[in-house]
């Protein structure tokens, strides 16, 4: 609700632009984000989806600020949040007007995110206690009890005293959920939030994260390595390889008519329910190394279209509305 | 080709727990009973708690069943003999999900290889040495990997090196569990292509335990899908994935995300969550989630019906089918 009451303008809520987040390590300096760039509108789910070491986890962290440190850092680029530059913001103003309350965050296992020691009632209490001062032990209470019933947990007056081993994995997921909802964010980033989970509770998931957008207007950040999840919960898609985006659009332009190789051979090697096929593709070598990575295209040495030009970064092309991918390939098509 | 390499017939394990004097059994396997043939590849899929690790765990020999029994080729694995034992861990080898646990970062990769085959007594050092080159070259790796150690190569690689050290032995069996959800998307098809690879080169019969039904569906040839401790259906790949005849079947396969926008999965097709091991469900287990829920499904375990051929279900929407659960139980006794 809170999103509908801001004004709406056509302005997207987020605009990462040119982003480049390096981690500083004793073995040199990997670029782990290297150019990113997209926006995000409100009430929207963009996915990025990516493998391990693409920068899609980076580029969230560089978003809501939470780097590890002293190792990363952003070198270069802006993010600007409803119109604000937040790059530049120091770690004082971020703790206290935007981590939790604008942007927020669901992490991969719920196990690890909630604190074992304390009840539910505790951790959830934490984000009213911190954004909202003024807040009684009694208003906190009954907010808590109301993001549970949120997040669909049956009886929460009772489950407020429970302990996070006492919750099934799913259950656990969904105290997460209501945790980062809980001070009404604008924008939610979800970082795997179903792959620890079992594929009859990940779709349960899924449906709260979808009924959730529709109650609150949230937009979201969904990063997966699932296809699947991507296609089935995302209005838009980035698909990042070594550090950048080499294609982004509309779900249905990016698994319908994916024109980037790295994106057609990755649909391409995955098995799909009832289509069983002789022998699957499978895309040839591994991702580059980052802390040196080639100056042309990244994905060229697993290429099947490679060409000599690909020793230079190919500029973005522009397909259709809102579907861009950066490959040579497409050159005539700019 | 359809002969079995092995049999477990009413297999069950039960684990004792608890605190405090206050005892517990865990029903991890419950009577549960398939037979794998040679050159295939059989698959067991379900959720975590499903009992498909305790039950792979039985089959490598590695955990005591409660009761029940395991026959490999003409071993009966279930009081065996040491010299049984040992023949049997020779034939039936494993690879494991993690290959950033499984490998000993201590050891180089010829270490790797080739100690097992030290302890099985294989040729000597010069021997040895020849066959981690050669299985080195089989799964895609040049002969230099033998004198690196395993942080030095990338996930994929390292499976790769999993499945190099299980081939070594020359098995004729493996167990391959979960083998490529640890890896990267674009890695995962490479991998899988190996293991079918080898698998025809050898004539390798393999049983993959797997929570990814897309890949269960193009990588094997029978399947049976586990509940709570129980199998709940079994049969030929093909027919369970097309007749989804068992409701949870319907419901775990419903639940895979599709890749295509255009192809919403069902929302509320499964409600609730696996139940407890410890304290399981009366009647069918799956009940309590079941949209097809009877009376009698509360009460009473349902028996094996056969649908046709080797494919049986053990649920009650299935009582007027022409055979009977009697005839099933009697085939497979």
């Amino acid at each position: 609700m809170l999103a509908n009451n801001r004004q709406q303008t056509s302005q997207p809520l987020l605009e990462v632009n040119d982003l480049q987040t390096h981690l500083v390590l004793g073995r040199g300096t990997l670029k782990a984000v290297d150019g990113v760039s997209f926006s995000l509108n409100r009430g929207q789910t963009l996915g990025i989806v990516g493998e391990s070491g693409s920068g899609k986890t980076l580029t969230s962290m560089s978003i809501i600020r939470l780097l590890p440190k002293p190792s990363g850092r952003i070198v270069g680029g802006s993010i600007k949040f409803d119109g604000v530059d937040i790059v530049s913001l120091p770690e004082k103003e971020i703790a206290k007007n935007w981590r939790g309350n604008r942007i927020s965050m669901v992490l991969q296992d719920p196990l690890t995110s909630l604190n074992p020691v304390y009840s539910i009632a505790d951790q959830l209490g934490q984000p009213f206690r911190y954004h909202y001062k003024d807040m009684s032990r009694r208003e906190i209470r009954d907010a808590s009890i109301e993001m549970l019933r949120k997040v669909r947990i049956p009886a929460p007056e009772k489950r407020l005293a429970s302990y996070p081993h006492q919750f099934s994995g799913g259950m656990r997921q969904r105290a997460v959920i209501a945790m980062a909802i809980a001070a009404k964010p604008e924008l939610l980033i979800a970082d795997e939030p179903t792959s620890a989970l079992d594929v009859t509770i990940q779709i349960q998931i899924m449906d709260l994260f979808r009924k959730l957008q529709e109650e609150t207007g949230v937009s979201i950040i969904m990063i997966t390595h699932d296809m699947g999840v991507a296609a089935q919960l995302c209005d838009r898609v980035a698909v990042m390889y070594a550090g950048r985006i080499v294609e982004i659009g509309d779900a249905r332009d990016i698994f319908k008519r994916p024109a980037h190789p790295y994106t057609q051979g990755l649909l391409q090697s995955i098995p799909k329910i009832g289509q069983r096929q002789k022998r699957l593709y499978a895309i040839p070598g591994q991702p580059p190394s980052l802390f040196n990575p080639p100056k042309g295209c990244r994905f060229a040495d697993r290429c099947p279209h490679r060409m000599p030009k690909c020793d230079v970064y190919p500029p973005t092309v522009e397909l259709e509305s809102g579907h861009s991918a950066a490959c040579w390939l497409l050159e005539s098509k700019a | 080709m359809s002969s079995p390499i092995l049999k477990v017939s009413n297999l069950t394990k039960h684990f004792a727990t608890g605190m405090f004097g206050k005892q517990t059994v865990v029903r991890a396997v419950e009577d549960v009973s398939f037979q794998i043939n040679r050159g295939e590849t059989f698959a067991l899929v379900g959720e975590s708690g499903c009992g498909k690790t305790t039950l792979t765990k039985l089959i490598l020999a590695l955990e005591t069943p409660t009761s029940g029994s395991i026959v490999f080729d003409d071993i009966e694995l279930v009081g065996a003999s040491r010299a049984d034992l040992a023949r049997y861990r020779r034939a039936a080898q494993a690879v494991f999900q993690d290959p950033y646990s499984s490998l000993n970062p201590r050891l180089r990769v010829k270490g790797i290889i080739s100690e097992p085959l030290q302890a099985q007594g294989y040729g000597d050092r010069a021997a040895r040495m020849d066959r981690v080159r050669e299985v080195l070259k089989i799964v895609g790796l040049p002969a230099s990997a033998a004198d690196l150690y395993p942080h030095e190569f990338s996930g994929g690689q390292r499976q790769r090196i999993a499945i190099a050290r299980a081939l070594a032995p020359q098995p004729p069996f493996m167990v391959l569990d979960e083998p490529i959800s640890a890896l990267d998307v674009s890695i995962r098809a490479q991998i899988l292509n190996l293991l079918t690879d080898i698998q025809k080169e050898f004539g390798l019969t393999y049983l993959i335990v797997a929570h990814d039904l897309a890949l269960v569906e193009q990588f094997s040839t029978n399947v049976g899908v586990m509940y709570l401790g129980n199998l709940v259906e079994l049969g030929p790949v093909e027919k369970v994935f097309s007749e989804r005849s068992h409701p949870y079947t319907q419901a775990l396969l419903a639940s895979v995300p599709n890749p295509d926008p255009d192809m919403r999965n069902p929302a509320d097709m499964i409600r609730g969550e696996v139940g407890s091991p410890v304290n399981p469900p009366s009647g069918c287990k799956f009940h309590p989630r079941c949209p097809f829920k009877m009376d009698i499904c509360t009460t009473e375990f349902p028996p094996r019906y056969q649908l046709d051929g080797k494919h049986w279900s053990a649920c009650y929407l299935h009582k007027d089918d022409r055979a009977t659960a009697a005839a099933l139980e009697k085939e497979t006794a």
